[in-house]
């Protein structure tokens, strides 16, 4: 198959900044650029460790993020705390059925999916694994564009507390599931950030050999 | 390589291919023509595929950032875009001349950025109470209250990071708009490659608009001036980064 000759095979640093390439010195694994001089390496450093020790500490904040409440609310009514799951059934009971959706979506399915997906694709690099590579890429820009869009709760709650704050009717304060919430969306973003894509493709040009 | 519509010879631009031209000593090269099936360049440049003598041959080749596949640039029919051929991704487009339409956008996105901080996002009035919150208030607030992390968090990403991106562009453009060569230009770059995912506000505007309709069954609300800035400087944004072409920077930087 002659589209499987890589920059990396044939010794040739891909610069990240500027996109040009640099031969590397016989032997080497990391390079400058010879128009930009960044700090090139043919595969982001550690990529898998990396990505699985981000994946683990996920994993973990994932409990935290979803049992503790995101939001207290103190009202003529009574003190309520809601946790993001109990916010979206809130929202679905009070009638609003499109926004309990946009959150459900944001909050719950796109964490648990982007560590479901980059779980899978991890394994999948580790295990050289040559299945449809082009399935695997789309996986992964799926859930590196769509990671962002967690943070809508974060954003939620802080708009809440500015506004219901010092009112008569009611005040709203941030809980400690917010901030588990954010290191969650920032843990993930950073893991989706350090597994390199390249990796994916690197066995086929092996199969091919 | 694909271009996007077809065609693929009609508009020459040789400077902005130069730029990723390598040379390959004789050393390498036969190895890379056994392998790569080169065509030939449509602006005139060949491949040598001649005797042991030619000691050089330059060719513009890429490599793929998403897959590293190596492939040949060609030239692209206007607004055309190139794909890699094995993993989709975009490798590079054809821009409209010049970085005016960019530094424009990233100009109005600056006052635009300015205005959505300084004036209120949302009111809300409860019984003849009457309370509005920026963008700022939102941060103070959480701070104020004891989630320091939750407050720097949203500080980060609505309001430091999308200055900062902003400020970064029009300090790249300039220079670029005045053809003139500055230092600045690779951190610059670096720096902006590091902040953009970080920059937030088109969540946090869809942010805003939940947090309005929950409120809605409550209290009377209103959108602000700053709800109407964040609004329009979210596509201003996308078209200033998107209307340049990163390869002239470089021609700037080497010349």
């Amino acid at each position: 198959m002659a589209f499987t000759r890589t920059a990396g095979r044939l010794g040739l640093l891909s610069c990240h900044l500027c996109n040009s390439l640099t031969k590397s010195a016989p032997g080497a694994h990391e390079g400058r650029c010879s128009r930009c001089g960044s700090h090139l390496r043919f595969r982001k450093p550690d990529s898998i460790t990396r990505t699985w020790a981000l994946l683990i500490a996920s994993y973990i904040l994932f409990i935290p993020a979803n049992l503790l409440p995101i939001m207290h609310t103190n009202s003529l009514f009574g003190a309520q705390s809601d946790t993001i799951l109990s916010g979206v059934v809130y929202l679905w009971a009070s009638g609003s059925w499109h926004l309990a959706v946009i959150v459900f979506i944001a909050s719950i399915l796109v964490p648990s999916a982007k560590l479901v997906t980059l779980t899978f694709l991890v394994v999948s690099v580790q295990r050289r694994s040559t299945w449809d590579p082009l399935q695997r890429m789309n996986m992964y820009r799926i859930l590196e564009s769509v990671g962002r869009w967690s943070m809508l709760d974060i954003f939620v709650v802080a708009m809440l507390v500015a506004l219901v704050h010092l009112q008569t009717l009611a005040t709203i304060r941030a809980g400690a599931g917010a901030v588990a919430f954010g290191a969650l969306v920032v843990v993930t973003m950073l893991a989706a950030m350090a597994f390199d894509p390249r990796l994916i493709w690197d066995p086929q040009w092996t199969r091919h050999e | 390589m694909r271009a996007r519509s077809g065609r693929c010879c009609q508009r020459p631009r040789p400077p902005a291919t130069s730029g990723s031209r390598i040379t390959f000593g004789p050393s390498s090269k036969r190895n890379l023509l056994s392998r790569v099936p080169w065509s030939t360049e449509p602006d005139g440049a060949s491949v040598g595929c001649g005797g042991e003598q030619d000691h050089m041959v330059t060719l513009p080749v890429i490599a793929c950032h998403e897959c590293d596949l190596l492939q040949r640039k060609i030239v692209l029919p206007p607004r055309g875009r190139a794909r890699c051929r094995r993993c989709r991704a975009i490798l590079y487009r054809d821009y409209p001349p010049g970085p005016d339409r960019a530094l424009a956008c990233a100009i109005a996105a600056l006052v635009l950025f300015l205005i959505a901080n300084a004036y209120p996002i949302v009111g809300l009035e409860v019984q003849g109470n009457r309370q509005t919150a920026s963008l700022y208030d939102a941060v103070h607030t959480l701070w104020v209250e004891g989630r320091e992390d939750v407050a720097l968090l949203v500080g980060f990403t609505a309001m430091f990071t999308p200055a900062v991106e902003i400020s970064l562009l029009i300090s790249l453009l300039l220079p670029l708009k005045f053809n003139r060569a500055t230092e600045g230009t690779v951190p610059i770059l670096r720096f902006l490659q590091i902040v953009r995912p970080w920059s937030m506000t088109e969540v946090f505007l869809l942010g805003i608009l939940v947090a309005l309709a929950k409120l809605e069954h409550l209290a009377r609300v209103e959108a602000g001036i700053a709800l109407w800035a964040f609004g329009s400087l979210i596509p201003l944004l996308i078209v200033a980064s998107m209307s340049f072409d990163p390869e002239d920077l470089w021609l700037n930087v080497s010349g």
